[in-house]
């Protein structure tokens, strides 16, 4: 059952798994400025309740972190390999700045990020995700990091050219090479990954490198040195995580939760721990849940920048049965044996971004094939530089109807034409 | 002999030294016809079917993502090449076996009977000897003006016969195949505004235009840059829409260009 803010918060659990300074009600960060809110369509349930908590409270634990000294690394556009790394790091945690592409959607654009971000060049010709260039000359977001490392190279050309823009206005970034993923040619020496794909073991290598370079600067950061053991269990606690999102992504959970449980696979919401215990109940929930038989079974493509582009496609007659938000490799079971820097280096290089817009469009329609989808829903994001060829090729790809749609960070002064799309698509 | 057109300054001539090959370094937009677009793709893109049909082969690299993604959409792995080029300054390993995969590349391509665009033959050879007069330093005291950016979507030759016409001259053109100078692609890029402000001095340049299309995200925020760090004033020129068939330059560039050449005509009689 679905509900608005203060329906929710008649939910609030009696026993949360959160701290105390995480609990209340959500109509707290309502009041002091997330007042997406209040037009959100919310699973009404403690264990959803709590989810939403957790999420809403990421802001302040950071700043709770950096009072506590906690080591405090900002992980850049690869979604999900460094803060595995980190991880393995007693006292260090790590964030995605990137996340800031959410804060206008949840502020409403009360805050002054895309203005911030278009005084510094970065107009809204870039994708959301230039809000991040905005909270970090803005400073009022999330704290500095201690450190920052950034993938580059098989990047979108938007957040190469934003993280450039970072640095030149003071804030250092260690960059990591991120090649290009391709097929290995017959005559090249090659090494399988989680996604089935064959790609030259070169790739696997530089990648690996990179990761230990990562790790050289961190241990040298914090004094403290990374053992195969401590990467090992850092892989080991990301698949107990990976397992409650592959029950949660099974299930008849709503969409807009499901959107926020998945975007908790790439950096466990700065704190590995307190995610695995929501996560742990938000599945538990889950899993007892029937699908709604009125709602389409909905394959959808790309992370939306309004979040309640979710609880649109549920008004319209569709329902998420799977996924592609740009991060998969950070949601299938990693491997806990073996050298675990070449693990991750395969996961890295398993990012549907890195490689062609063809191998991750054949995933999608073999994915949405399995959790029987009845149509795939391709969300442009405004400004993305792979965007405008991912339709077309899916076209040709699937058996199944695509609707292409853009979702910008607000939806409001759109939405009839937006709802009028999907519910034609729902009815064909 | 094969007619390869290899689109970008990464790749530099030397690197396909000792193929006999015929390189082609710009799709010459001038005289191509576009096909239509999806909107969110680089403007440079409508050219490259056209271009394709008429050579061997086209390498692209991975140096900016539309240009990665350009690859996959020409869709003929056979003809069409794309170089990852290192994004970050110590991968040595990678570029070099890139190297070697593009040398095999060249090696097994089919030659075609393609129309191995003489008139485009004839045009780098005036190109690089008009480069080779703009780049002298001699005591004509013209305003030079420099153009650097990403792929020029119109006639080079015109263009620096619009400079003349106005007493000026282009005394660097480091267009995508033209002079390069420096990598605005590498990250961190500060050898890039480095390289620029060197050649800024040699070259006594009196103003800079950078040209882009619309979804070029990285020359667009390096133009900011340029700005912020340049002591020369810097146009940015969106070239959307030149290319076969259209004017050029347009109408509205003509405004904006002859409003660049007025600006720098008054910093220097104000000197």
């Amino acid at each position: 059952m679905k509900g608005p803010l203060d329906a929710m918060d008649a939910c609030l659990p009696s026993s949360s798994c959160l701290p105390k300074a995480c609990q209340g009600p959500l109509k707290r960060h309502a009041d002091s400025g997330d007042r997406r809110l209040h037009h959100l369509a919310f699973h009404l349930s403690p264990a959803a309740h709590d989810l939403w908590n957790f999420l809403m409270t990421e802001e302040q634990r950071l700043h709770d972190a950096r009072r506590d000294g906690r080591f405090i690394v900002g992980a850049l556009k690869d979604l999900g390999t460094v803060p595995i790394l980190v991880n393995a790091f007693p006292k260090a945690l790590a964030f995605y700045p990137d996340g800031a592409w959410w804060l206008p959607c949840f502020k409403e654009q009360s805050t002054h990020l895309f203005p911030v971000a278009d005084s510094l060049g970065a107009g809204d010709g870039f994708c959301p995700v230039r809000a991040m260039l905005g909270a970090f000359e803005l400073g009022c977001h999330f704290p500095e990091p201690d450190v920052m490392f950034c993938s580059t190279g098989a990047i979108c050309d938007d957040f190469k050219a934003i993280a450039q823009r970072l640095v030149e206005r003071g804030h250092p970034v260690h960059f990591w090479e991120m090649p290009h993923v391709r097929e290995a040619q017959p005559q090249e020496d090659a090494v399988q990954l989680p996604t089935g794909a064959r790609v030259p073991r070169l790739l696997a290598e530089v990648v690996e490198d990179e990761l230990r370079r990562i790790a050289g600067l961190l241990e040298k950061r914090t004094g403290i040195v990374l053992t195969d053991e401590r990467l090992q269990a850092a892989i080991v606690r990301s698949n107990r995580v990976r397992q409650w999102l592959s029950m949660i992504r099974a299930s008849a959970l709503p969409s807009l939760e499901r959107l926020v449980c998945e975007m908790m696979a790439i950096h466990y919401c700065s704190d590995y721990e307190l995610c695995e215990a929501v996560l742990a109940q938000v599945a538990e929930e889950a899993v007892t849940l029937r699908p709604d038989e009125r709602l389409k079974p909905i394959y959808w493509i790309n992370p939306v920048a309004d979040v309640r582009a979710m609880n649109l496609l549920e008004e319209a007659g569709g329902r998420l049965c799977g996924s592609d938000f740009m991060f998969t490799h950070a949601l299938s079971r990693l491997s806990e044996s073996g050298n675990p820097f070449e693990t991750l280096a395969c996961m890295a290089l398993s990012d549907p971004m890195a490689g062609t817009i063809r191998a991750r469009m054949k995933a999608c329609v073999s994915d949405a094939m399995r959790c029987g989808a009845k149509g795939m829903i391709v969300s442009r994001i405004p400004g993305a530089s792979h965007c405008a060829f991912e339709a077309a090729l899916l076209s040709e790809l699937a058996s199944l109807p695509v609707l292409e749609i853009e979702v910008s960070s607000l939806t409001d002064l759109y939405e009839p034409s937006l709802m009028t799309r999907l519910q034609a698509f729902m009815e064909a | 002999m094969k007619t390869i057109a290899v689109l970008s300054n990464e790749i530099p001539d030397a690197w396909l030294a000792g193929q006999e090959i015929h390189l082609i370094r710009d799709a010459a937009c001038a005289q191509r016809v576009p096909v239509p677009l999806r909107a969110g793709m680089c403007g440079y893109l409508a050219f490259l079917p056209a271009l394709l049909a008429e050579v061997d082969g086209v390498v692209l690299t991975t140096c900016c993502d539309q240009m990665r993604r350009a690859a996959e959409w020409l869709n003929d792995e056979t003809r069409v090449f794309l170089f990852t080029v290192p994004s970050t300054l110590h991968q040595e390993r990678l570029l070099s076996a890139e190297k070697t995969r593009l040398s095999r590349w060249v090696e097994q391509l089919p030659a075609r009977d393609c129309r191995a665009d003489s008139a485009t033959g004839n045009g780098a050879d005036a190109k690089e000897q008009d480069r080779q007069d703009a780049s002298s330093t001699g005591t004509d005291d013209r305003l030079c003006v420099g153009v650097l950016g990403g792929h020029f979507c119109g006639d080079e030759q015109q263009m620096r016969r619009f400079f003349e016409k106005r007493g000026m001259r282009v005394a660097l053109w480091a267009c995508e195949g033209g002079e390069q100078v420096g990598s605005v692609f590498q990250r961190p890029n500060d050898a890039f505004y480095d390289a620029l402000k060197t050649k800024l001095a040699q070259r006594h340049l009196d103003g800079l235009i950078v040209v882009r299309t619309t979804w070029c995200d990285v020359w667009r925020l390096a133009c900011v840059r340029l700005r912020e760090v340049l002591p020369v004033p810097v146009l940015e020129w969106v070239m959307d829409g030149q290319g076969h068939g259209q004017p050029f330059p347009d109408g509205a560039s003509v405004t904006r260009l002859d409003a660049f050449c007025e600006l720098l005509q008054m910093r220097k009689g104000a000197r």
